[in-house]
């Protein structure tokens, strides 16, 4: 049994691909077209045989109620780790992210919260 | 403030020790992981970090969540996959990561990946060109 999949809700999915491939830098990996909707996936860059990140829509009402209410709360459901976070910070502040927690230390792990335009928050970390 | 900018701050403050000590962790931390091919001694990690040695697995448990020594064989281990993934030979990679014999390193790598380094190897090549859902269309 393998980790191969994580699924991450999106309320958009051609939206959330520009965001996660032009923006974020991954690079889409599988999509095959299932009805209204896709099987969408993206991949690091550095690692196209890594886990893939499964943009899944949010066809099914419980999830999005799920979805808004973190989103509310600030809460990312979704993290990712970077090498350098400051740089990252910076890097998509100029493309235009927003940023709900700027670099906040937590323990030997420095954290920052965004925005991905798609009903989620998301945090990068970098474990000092 | 969001809910969970006040939850970060609450658990920072209930669950690290200060900044200062943080940072003292955290300079050791980064010598395991730029000298972990060097041997480092336990004695050498709590010297960068001004702590005594109980102290200092005490306090790097609860900050990294494994002790000084389980986190250098994670990062050697890791290095091991990167290096056996990349084509080099196990003799080779065991030397590089500073393994005194060949025996010791295979028995780490299997207790820690499952499989010794020439079937990880073998796996990982024969892995690359199948991942994911296409992996399971075409099964």
């Amino acid at each position: 049994m393998k980790i191969r999949l994580k699924s991450l809700l999106v309320n958009d999915q051609e939206k959330a691909l520009r965001f996660y491939t032009d923006i974020l830098g991954f690079v889409k990996k599988t999509e095959i077209p299932m009805g209204e909707h896709r099987w969408l996936t993206v991949v690091t860059r550095d690692e196209p045989d890594g886990v893939e990140l499964v943009l899944e829509p949010t066809a099914f009402p419980p999830a999005q109620t799920f979805q808004q209410a973190l989103f509310e709360a600030g809460i990312p459901f979704t993290a990712f780790e970077v090498d350098n976070l400051d740089k990252e910070y910076d890097r998509l502040l100029v493309a235009g992210v927003t940023f709900s927690m700027t670099p906040t230390m937590m323990g030997p792990t420095k954290l920052a919260v965004f925005d991905d335009t798609c009903g989620n928050n998301i945090q990068i970390y970098q474990i000092m | 403030m969001t809910y969970y900018q006040k939850q970060v701050q609450h658990l920072r403050l209930q669950c690290f020790p200060g900044q200062t000590l943080i940072n003292r962790l955290i300079k050791a931390k980064q010598l395991i992981d730029s000298h972990f091919t060097e041997g480092l001694k336990l004695e050498t990690m709590a010297r960068e970090a001004h702590m005594s040695t109980f102290r200092f697995i005490r306090l790097f448990r609860q900050c990294y969540g494994r002790t000084p020594h389980q986190y250098l064989t994670t990062v050697r281990i890791r290095e091991a996959r990167r290096l056996l993934q990349t084509g080099y030979s196990m003799t080779d990679a065991c030397f590089m990561l500073g393994f005194s014999s060949v025996t010791s390193f295979s028995a780490l790598f299997r207790k820690h990946t499952g499989q010794t380094p020439s079937a990880f190897q073998k796996k990982a090549i024969s892995d690359k060109s199948a991942s994911g859902f296409m992996t399971y269309l075409r099964s």
